[in-house]
């Protein structure tokens, strides 16, 4: 019960928060301050060593490690890719149109007020899940 | 096929093969587990939660802040 109320006012702060920090103008003061909060606080909380935390599912289980090693080659494609991307960028700043980076494949979603609520909710969410007990 | 072609194409690969990882796992295919089961498994060791954390605010940070 008090798990679920929790939950349920997690959801609604990360609403509240998302609805407000997806109105900041991007590339602003307020922006990188409304990121900045959130993951200093996520930061703080994860650095402090809290019993409760995570699954009791063994590291050791086949099916972990294999899930594990799956996600950690698309991580590291992922990355590859974005890096090769970036680095045929004209500067560090200016995209190239025939090496798009991730980031700029997302601005016509990151761009929209609904889609920036959507990312926001989102990276909110992962912040929290990472977090909570 | 130009580079715009294959940069877009290997995203939409990855993505697609991230899509099938989660499905197969929530579905308890292929031996494998849900992300969240994934998560939970890491965010238990304090170097493991703590690079999670800082490649979660570098996501904030590229794709929120800019």
């Amino acid at each position: 019960m008090a798990s679920r109320r929790r939950g349920t006012l997690a959801v609604a702060a990360v609403a509240l928060y998302a609805t407000a920090a997806s109105s900041t103008p991007p590339l602003s003061a307020t922006a990188a301050v409304a990121v900045a909060v959130p993951a200093t606080l996520v930061l703080v909380l994860a650095t402090r060593h809290r019993a409760g935390l995570g699954s009791g599912t063994p590291a050791t289980d086949p099916r972990l490690r294999r899930t594990g090693a799956a996600w950690a080659v698309l991580v590291v494609l992922g990355a590859a890719l974005e890096l090769a991307a970036w680095l045929h960028q004209p500067a560090y700043d200016v995209a190239s149109p025939d090496f798009p980076t991730l980031s700029l494949l997302l601005d016509p979603v990151t761009d929209g007020a609904p889609g920036r609520f959507i990312a926001w909710s989102t990276w909110l969410y992962v912040g929290w899940r990472v977090v909570r007990r | 096929m130009t580079a715009r072609t294959l940069t877009i194409a290997g995203f939409a690969v990855l993505g697609v093969v991230g899509a099938a990882v989660t499905l197969a796992g929530r579905r308890d295919r292929l031996g494998l587990v849900r992300p969240g089961a994934l998560l939970d498994a890491l965010r238990s060791r304090t170097p493991a939660r703590l690079a999670i954390v800082l490649c979660w605010t570098w996501l904030g940070w590229h794709f929120l802040a800019r």
